[in-house]
């Protein structure tokens, strides 16, 4: 089931398939118990000639007890699921690490445009450097995003990565990521954000850095005439 | 409520149309669930269609363009929940069960139930009259989440999300008032001797239902009445650019919408401990554990709701609290599951048909609660949020509630509803397909979603990476059709055995409950000139003091 999972190109995104793998042997190994158990049940107390049920109301906390000592042990599982994923999560949604980069990603019906600082590093300013559908990225480098919506409700879905984020609209949501390899990957719409939203996908562009620099100055000239 | 109730002649329209009887009442809502599945499957069948076969016409419709794949995938959801769900499973068997297992004539507030009915009706006609107005009907997903749901601007739909949101004003209030019956009836009407540790588990998950259902419904009553301001008069309580939040209505959403799969799961658990009890001739295991875990579980279930919005910029460090409580909301759950495997142990199991749907309500449901731990991991929600692997696992917590529950509950009172027994081979032949295409159906879009697919996209075609999926997409869209296919048998059986079904007994499987001491079918006010007087719990099967397996509630009957 796992094999379908597609690769994983940023430094956090096998941290996330860890958890993944480890639910998934978990929860596996329950599923054959369980299903197992109840088939043994079925066959084991068909009913037979001759034979009766057993009055057991289970009203005694000596019947209940392995029941409860039962969950318990399942509850334990449940919390170190959380514990090993929580690390993940802290690293990827709430510590935001020094990063190299910071590209603003605006949504809106239908399309993403992304925001690169010009000259003067900042973003917001007459120089910006903007690029429609397509975020390119230097490998390997920590790249800030700050994502906001100009209409309804988006989300900002980077398969490869494992990033995922809602783009809410006035509101400006900060998050990170990093590449592990350079390629041409997904950037997908995962909110429905009205009719075209179907084919509101983009391109994760990752080059090395000087391929992303050359870039990022054709863009440059493109809109701004190089006049600067 | 009294014995002038019975013998007096009814008019058609009386009898079968403004019908204050539980038990007709109870019948409208089944048969208008069906009518409004036959709409939802109708619509499931233009997704798998669409998702399978991108771009091709499907039969029997046309072209599934965006705009109406966006519509049906809304109207499908919203048709399921509260038109399907709601009135086969809460509304259904409350109003058909809790009158004659308690011992009661007839609900507490007859005229209330009638209307009840009446409203879920008025919300149904209002839902399917939102697809030929102007601007087609709702497009932007049940969650309805504005601001595409909240203004014309983003989604070009006017009164159809004004119908949309009367529809479902329609279902909440004919929920609370029902809910609001069945309880004051369970509390008010039971039989002499029938204490509260002697109602019968379905009685009291259909009351714990009806408790989440009010609890939860009230946030999001009001916040449907905002975006119905904010559609119809311009008002900004979800615009940002009023000065809105849109983030409001997601909580406000939630937190009733995580409450109401218990208020679909429950009425299947309780309808399945009976017959559990019934079939394996012992007594239900840990009933007062079984009933502390459910309060338990209603108590927990409030808490639990932003689970859906790790993804949603809500405020990251909150993912772990709410993880916590996810984990704390399975050990009840967990606790019942065992509960029910211990009444099975040590059984003498009679395996008839409705046993048989219980058994594929547990083997199927407990997939979905595995899954859950996925998904209730926000670390994991990084990847799987909005993916199918998110639709393959709701469908296998709601469809085994709904379906196999639901018609466990139908094939085992059926023979009380009409006096008749449907065919068993027939059953038995729904009951393998349904099991058969329900996981040939999601079973694969677990891999998909695992694949990275999003639900929600018209076209999957125009995604290269999903190329690689196409052939379990229509494998899952050959067991959909091949599933809605198969309940045409049911419809079939259905149809027979109302008329032409071999007559069926008082008692057909030796069961306690008080419902089985009726006639079949029951006649206005249920019992005869006497009520019963309960003298034992509902599960004395099998007890070794007593000559037979069983030991009836009443005696007095």
């Amino acid at each position: 089931m796992l094999d379908a999972l597609p690769q994983a190109i940023s430094s956090f995104a096998q941290n996330i398939d860890d958890v993944l793998k480890l639910i998934y042997y978990i929860t596996g190994f329950f599923f054959i118990l369980m299903e197992g158990y109840l088939v043994y049940l079925l066959v084991r107390y068909r009913r037979k000639d001759g034979v009766a049920a057993k009055y057991e109301p289970g009203d005694k906390w000596v019947h209940v007890q392995w029941i409860v000592i039962f969950c318990v042990i399942i509850t334990g599982i449940d919390f170190f699921i959380d514990f090993k994923g929580a690390k993940t999560w802290d690293r990827v949604k709430i510590e935001m690490p020094a990063t190299d980069l910071t590209v603003k990603v605006q949504a809106k019906q239908f399309d993403w445009t992304f925001f690169y600082p010009g000259k003067d590093g900042q973003i917001g300013t007459d120089d910006d450097i903007s690029s429609y559908r397509e975020l390119h990225v230097p490998v390997g480098k920590k790249i800030k995003i700050i994502m906001t919506s100009l209409d309804v409700i988006h989300d900002f879905f980077l398969p490869e990565v494992r990033l995922k984020q809602d783009v809410m609209p006035q509101r400006e949501i900060l998050g990170w990521f990093d590449t592990t390899q350079a390629g041409t990957f997904h950037l997908v719409c995962d909110e429905i954000c009205g009719f075209g939203h179907t084919r509101m996908a983009g391109v994760l562009q990752v080059d090395d850095e000087k391929t992303f620099e050359d870039w990022l100055a054709s863009k440059d000239k493109e809109e701004h005439g190089g006049a600067q | 409520m009294s014995q002038d109730h019975h013998e007096h002649k009814q008019s058609f329209l009386s009898h079968y149309i403004f019908s204050t009887d539980h038990k007709m009442i109870g019948k409208q809502f089944l048969l208008l669930s069906i009518v409004m599945a036959c709409f939802g499957g109708f619509m499931a069948y233009l997704i798998r269609w669409e998702v399978a076969y991108p771009n091709v016409p499907a039969p029997f419709f046309g072209l599934v363009s965006p705009d109406k794949f966006n519509a049906i995938i809304t109207l499908h959801g919203t048709i399921m929940i509260f038109f399907v769900g709601m009135p086969f499973l809460a509304a259904f068997p409350s109003n058909f069960l809790i009158p004659l297992m308690i011992g009661a004539r007839d609900m507490a507030f007859p005229k209330l139930n009638m209307a009840s009915f009446w409203l879920t009706f008025a919300g149904a006609v209002f839902l399917i009259t939102s697809f030929f107005v102007p601007g087609g009907p709702v497009a932007g997903g049940w969650v309805g989440y504005p601001p595409l749901s909240a203004s014309s601007e983003f989604a070009g739909v006017k009164l159809g999300a004004v119908l949309w949101l009367l529809a479902l004003a329609m279902a909440f209030f004919s929920s609370s008032l029902g809910g609001l019956n069945y309880l004051v009836t369970a509390v008010t009407l039971r039989a002499p001797g029938m204490t509260y540790s002697r109602i019968p588990m379905t009685v009291w998950f259909l009351l714990g239902s009806a408790v989440t259902f009010f609890f939860s419904v009230g946030p999001l009553i009001a916040g449907a009445f905002m975006l119905l301001m904010d559609n119809v008069f311009g008002t900004g309580f979800f615009l940002p650019k009023k000065g809105g939040e849109p983030m409001l209505w997601e909580h406000l959403f939630w937190f009733f919408g995580h409450p109401e799969v218990y208020v679909l799961f429950f009425p299947a658990l309780g309808m399945g401990l009976d017959i559990l009890a019934t079939f394996t001739r012992k007594p239900i295991f840990g009933y007062k554990l079984i009933l502390g875990s459910t309060v338990a579980a209603i108590c927990l279930s409030f808490i639990v709701w932003a689970h859906h919005m790790f993804m949603s910029g809500l405020n990251p460090i909150l993912a772990t609290p709410f993880s916590i409580t996810t984990i704390l909301i399975s050990v009840p759950f967990a606790i019942i599951i065992f509960c029910m495997f211990a009444s099975i142990r040590h059984g003498a199991i009679r395996m008839e048909l409705p046993f048989l749907w219980m058994i594929g309500f547990l083997a199927t449901f407990l997939v979905g609660g595995l899954t859950g731990i996925f998904l209730g991991s926000a670390t994991a929600d990084i990847y799987l949020h909005g993916t199918y692997f998110v639709v393959a696992h709701f469908h296998y917590t709601l469809f085994p509630s709904v379906f196999f529950g639901g018609f466990a509950g139908v094939y085992y009172w059926f023979p009380k509803m009409y006096g008749r027994k449907l065919n068993e081979k027939l059953g038995l032949l729904h009951l393998a397909l349904t099991f058969l295409f329900f996981n040939g159906t999601f079973w694969p879009l677990f891999r998909v979603g695992i694949g990275g697919m999003i639900r929600r996209i018209a076209d999957p075609s125009f995604y290269p990476q999903y190329h690689q999926f196409a052939n379990w997409n229509i494998f899952a869209t050959i067991s959909a059709i091949s599933l809605i296919a198969t309940q045409m048998i049911f419809l079939w059986n259905l149809v027979l055995s109302i008329n032409h079904g071999p007559k069926a007994e008082k008692n057909p499987y030796d069961s306690n409950t008080l419902e089985w001491l009726a006639d079949s079918p029951p006649p206005h006010g249920n019992w005869g000139p006497t009520l019963p007087v309960v003298t034992v719990g509902p599960y004395e099967y099998s007890n070794p003091s007593e000559a037979k397996d069983w030991k009836s509630q009443a005696q007095n009957i």
